[in-house]
């Protein structure tokens, strides 16, 4: 799967391939919200990054998968997660669990299908603080950006 | 399991997910008439001779009722609702509130499910429009009572036994009463291009 590589320090890798050092709280709201994207379809998540990367936003990372996502969430400290529902291995709501254990006021969108309705309401009883209906369209993703970069 | 002759893992995951999308919409239509929950399956895709596809999509010798229609406008290729007679019977059952099923499809029986496969085809092609922001047209369905290895000699005419298709297969089910059946998307090789060209435009990749 064609990850985005994230290097182990407090540094992170933008998409673009450039590095930089982390920003400090201001400096986040200055740059954008930044993202972490997380969808088994490499198709989902590039949908996904195009739409955020035409805002003043960043994604800091993607992840295929739950563990990955877990992992990427501890070492980049994003804004906002994207997260899909369904996911082979670590599905989404245990992903959601695991990232609201390491910081309760972690911010996570859930990418659902039609006809996920019980999911969702476990969603949100985990702490989900929104979520979104594939497919999506731009506006929608923006939105929620917007609402999380205020 | 995939099959993936001339298509990238990214092509093939974009078009899994397009599969995914449209199948959403149509289990939520078609959980709507049957008032069941509808658990769908992930998708395979197979690259295969047009000759091979009733074999891909059940049973060879499985009696079966397709619900078959051709893409007009917005994107080419073809629809195709396939159930087991079985489940056919047992959704009919359900539709016509008889706990018992039913163990005939007469012509009207035939003709409710050629509405209902209008429905959730319509619905599928929904999604699939919403995701590609445009508008999909497709012919009035029709519908056969066959086995699964002929259903392309009533749906693909026009196509050579030899000529390669993608088939986007996905099979969902419902529990209560059991109904089983697939949701496919088909495309020669040569009207696939265009849906590809789609996908990577909305992908920024064109």
């Amino acid at each position: 799967m064609d990850y985005h590589q994230i290097s182990g320090s407090d540094d992170a890798e933008n998409v673009s391939g450039q590095r930089r050092a982390s920003p400090s709280a201001d400096e986040a709201i200055a740059m954008g919200v930044k993202v972490l994207i997380v969808d088994d379809s490499l198709f989902m998540r590039t949908m996904i990054k195009n739409v955020i990367l035409s805002t003043d936003s960043q994604v800091v990372g993607e992840a295929g998968s739950g563990e990955e996502a877990i992992q990427l969430y501890g070492r980049l400290r994003p804004n906002l997660v994207f997260l899909d529902i369904i996911m082979p291995g670590i599905g989404g709501i245990e992903t959601l669990k695991e990232i609201k254990a390491m910081n309760n006021a972690a911010t996570v969108v859930m990418c659902t299908s039609l006809g996920q309705d019980r999911i969702i309401a476990e969603a949100v009883a985990a702490g989900a603080s929104d979520f979104i209906t594939k497919p999506f369209n731009k506006d929608e993703i923006i939105s929620v950006v917007r609402k999380i970069g205020g | 399991m995939s099959e993936k002759p001339e298509l990238s893992d990214f092509e093939l995951d974009a078009l899994r997910e397009t599969a995914n999308i449209g199948t959403g919409s149509a289990s939520i239509a078609l959980s709507a008439l049957v008032g069941q929950k509808v658990t769908i399956d992930v998708p395979k895709t197979s690259v295969v001779p047009v000759r091979q596809v009733g074999d891909r999509i059940s049973r060879a010798d499985e009696p079966v009722i397709g619900i078959y229609s051709s893409l007009q406008k917005g994107m080419s290729g073809n629809i195709l609702f396939v159930l087991p007679q079985t489940s056919a019977f047992a959704l009919m059952g359900q539709l016509k509130n008889r706990d018992e099923g039913i163990a005939h499809l007469g012509k009207e029986e035939m003709e409710l499910l050629k509405k209902l496969g209008s429905v959730v085809c319509s619905a599928y092609l929904a999604g699939l429009a919403k995701l590609f922001e445009q508008r999909i047209e497709f012919r009035t369905p029709n519908i056969v009572s066959t086995v699964g290895s002929s259903i392309v000699d009533f749906m693909l005419v026009q196509i050579a036994d030899d000529e390669e298709v993608l088939l986007i297969s996905v099979a969902f089910n419902t529990e209560t009463p059991r109904i089983d059946g697939t949701f496919t998307l088909l495309f020669t090789l040569s009207t696939l291009a265009p849906l590809l060209e789609k996908l990577r435009r909305k992908m920024g990749m064109a």
